[in-house]
């Protein structure tokens, strides 16, 4: 028995528990994990080692690494960005974010929402590149009728991993006074949290047992601006947001509790690809749910 | 009996699948220094790196520290703004104050050699130098704006502008981005400009040759209100 091991019995009597051991050992199938990462800004190469905040931070390399270390040792991986993948350094000035996407594509990333510096090289610039995009955008409150874009983002997508039927879908920020209107042209903004309500009941009613948004609204802001602790607190059925725009370091995943009272997550990476985020979840039976939220499962 | 022990199966297999979050203590996992790196993904980045590392590697000036952006006003947004102030003064002398944002600095900018991409970090936007001439009446919406955002970079504190307001001049002329000059930002009442002169000059090329003409850059670290 190794250390792991006997924690985690010594845990499960110390719980008292009747259920068994089993049901508490998670196969491969009933693990995913979600790795995630917004408003990497071009910052393909690693900070300088004598940058004063992030010495030798970050790195697409680093991240393509990471991200094969733990694809390796998981089944079921989902790598999701939340926007602003443009613009930031001369890569982008150069390149127009066609090295952006092709990392992207090469690192397997499934799905990502539209940020406002997405749009800095116009709607022409962003479908230019799109054919370097090996993965969908997804923006369900952003109506792309008349532009360039109509027919290229879906609002939603919907991915089976073993036990998880997974309901990804994205919401982006008010583009107007942000944005150039020249660069964001005949784009509408739909209210994000009416969206967000929408395209995740349809999500449950399509039989997704996790609903993920990808927002570019900001994780939380002085003034009642719409944000991602204010969706979370209005939303239904979204079980985990994945926010960016404000640049926000979180630590950890921050819990919120939204309409109907159940508690859900909104985590956020930083920026600049110096953090890759990681969240697990666990596919089980529902009569042996309150002991799989128990915390030595930190563990594992 | 075969009957029940099917009706067993049913009964364990129906249950509802619950998916519940996995805690994890370092959710948000650091790409560090010594980290390994993936050498397929270099290989793809190498050309491109290459291509543009001529350009962006040479060393245009040097500065004498490290300086970052800061509310309400920072030794590297009245850089920015100077060194934008300074161009817009050549062109057109008139130029009473220059106003830039604070979300269009996109870089701390380090001490010791400055490199043309060190300013493309700081300035990676390709936004142009825009002046515009304002009723003085706008100098109070101006102020109280830029008070509710806790400051922007500027090229002079309070005092250029309370000259015009003391004179009898109707108009001032002021300094910005073509961003700022559409109503970005949230600066609409800008839009209202009487006049607008487009200059085509790039902030990040006034930020260049301000970087070169200057050697070394000191930084002027005096807080800058309106």
């Amino acid at each position: 028995m190794n250390r792991k091991e006997f924690i985690y019995k010594a845990a499960l009597l110390g719980a008292g528990a009747s259920i068994a051991p089993k049901a508490l050992f998670a196969q491969n199938n009933d693990r995913l994990v979600i790795l995630h990462t917004n408003d990497w800004h071009s910052h393909i190469d690693p900070f300088p080692v004598t940058d004063k905040k992030y010495p030798g931070l970050g790195g697409a390399a680093k991240r393509a690494a990471l991200i094969k270390d733990i694809r390796a040792q998981n089944k079921h991986v989902l790598l999701l960005d939340s926007g602003d993948i443009f613009q930031g350094t001369p890569y982008f000035n150069y390149y127009g974010g066609e090295l952006e996407f092709k990392l992207m594509s090469e690192m397997g990333y499934d799905y990502a929402t539209l940020g406002n510096h997405d749009f800095d090289a116009g709607i022409g610039g962003l479908v230019k590149q799109l054919a370097h995009a090996r993965f969908n955008f997804l923006c369900a409150n952003y109506d792309f009728s008349n532009t360039l874009l109509d027919g290229k983002v879906n609002p939603y997508a919907i991915s089976n991993k073993g036990k998880f039927k997974i309901g990804i879908f994205g919401i982006g920020i008010e583009l107007e006074g942000l944005v150039p209107k020249k660069l964001y042209g005949e784009i509408k903004y739909k209210d994000p949290i009416e969206s967000a309500n929408e395209t995740a009941s349809l999500l449950k009613e399509k039989g997704c047992n996790l609903i993920i948004c990808l927002s570019h609204l900001g994780y939380t802001y002085e003034d009642n601006k719409v944000s991602d602790t204010i969706l979370a607190k209005m939303s239904r059925n979204i079980d985990l947001i994945l926010g960016g725009h404000t640049h926000t370091f979180l630590s950890y995943p921050q819990g919120v509790f939204n309409k109907d009272g159940k508690e859900i997550f909104i985590n956020q990476t930083g920026w600049a690809g110096v953090n890759l985020g990681r969240i697990d979840y666990e596919a089980h039976r529902a009569n042996s749910s309150q002991i799989l939220g128990f915390n030595y499962l930190n563990i594992l | 009996m075969p009957y029940k022990i099917f009706l067993i199966i049913l009964v364990l297999f129906g249950c509802k699948t619950r998916i519940t979050p996995v805690a994890q203590p370092t959710s948000n996992i650091q790409l560090s220094i010594n980290d390994k790196s993936d050498k397929q993904i270099e290989d793809i980045i190498s050309p491109y790196s290459l291509g543009m590392a001529a350009a962006m590697n040479e060393v245009i000036g040097y500065s004498t520290s490290f300086v970052e952006k800061k509310k309400p006003s920072s030794a590297l947004g009245n850089f920015i703004a100077d060194a934008v102030m300074e161009c817009a003064i050549k062109e057109y002398p008139l130029s009473t104050i220059c106003i830039l944002n604070y979300g269009g600095i996109r870089s701390t900018l380090d001490s010791g050699e400055i490199t043309v991409g060190d300013i493309f970090q700081v300035m990676p936007f390709e936004n142009e130098i825009v002046i515009l001439k304002l009723n003085t009446i706008y100098i109070d919406s101006l102020q109280n704006f830029i008070r509710t955002k806790g400051g922007e970079p500027m090229s002079d504190n309070i005092n250029s502008l309370n000259k015009v307001a003391t004179s009898d001049q109707d108009y001032f002329y002021l300094v910005t981005s073509d961003y700022m000059a559409n109503g970005g930002d949230n600066y609409s009442f800008l839009t209202r400009a009487t006049e607008r002169i487009d200059t085509g000059i790039k902030i990040r090329d006034a930020l260049l040759a301000y970087v070169k003409i200057h050697q070394p850059i000191t930084f002027d670290t005096k807080i800058r209100e309106l």
